[in-house]
């Protein structure tokens, strides 16, 4: 037996998506995968509503294909969270990668191979004596 | 009851639409007002090549 969220519309399976839980892009770029595995069409109803309806290629089986888009639509959704959360992170690293400027150890980076400043050629025990 | 189906953007894209159903048997009597031929399979893939195109466009397929 479907889920109550799978209704069949004249032999076409039918998903109504609560867009005030996903985003507009989430949906169009799972909609996006699943276009080369069903026969797919998407419309508005109402303002916060999207249908998705579903019919099988010849040959496709469509068993639980509805659930699994409503899947990857939650994980889709869930990445564009994490990705806009950790997007400053994500900056951050891209500017240092594209910086000449050190944050963490300037002169250490900018110093000629030979000039050593952090005497890094110099043995502990050496430097215990120093 | 047979669905009512809508064409609109941002899902699909009218231009994109017509590029790929404009040659298909149905099209004419589709355009003037006909019932949809939801049973025939070629309206069906038409329809699926025009959102995918048009959601290309949209830049769904990027991968992020």
């Amino acid at each position: 037996m479907r889920q109550d969220f799978v209704s069949d519309d004249n032999g076409v399976l039918l998903v109504k998506i609560d867009m005030r839980i996903f985003s507009l892009n989430a949906l169009l770029k799972t909609a996006y995968w699943y276009t080369g595995r069903c026969y797919l069409h998407l419309q508005t109803d109402g303002d916060d509503v999207i249908e998705a309806r579903f019919k099988p290629k010849p040959g496709m089986n469509l068993e639980h294909l509805p659930e699994q888009f409503m899947n990857d639509l939650l994980i889709q959704s869930l990445q564009e969270r994490v990705s806009k959360e950790s997007e400053p992170f994500k900056n951050l690293i891209l500017a240092h990668a594209l910086s000449k400027t050190s944050l963490v150890n300037a002169d250490a980076e900018a110093a000629e191979p030979f000039e050593d400043p952090k005497k890094i050629m110099i043995s502990d025990d050496a430097k215990t004596q120093i | 009851m047979m669905p009512k189906l809508k064409f609109e953007e941002p899902f699909f894209d009218p231009e994109v639409l017509k590029e790929y159903c404009a040659n298909s048997p149905w099209w004419e009597d589709v355009s003037n007002g006909g019932q949809l031929p939801l049973a025939d399979n070629d309206f069906w893939d038409c329809i699926t090549k025009a959102l995918r195109h048009s959601l290309e466009q949209n830049g769904a397929n990027a991968n992020e």
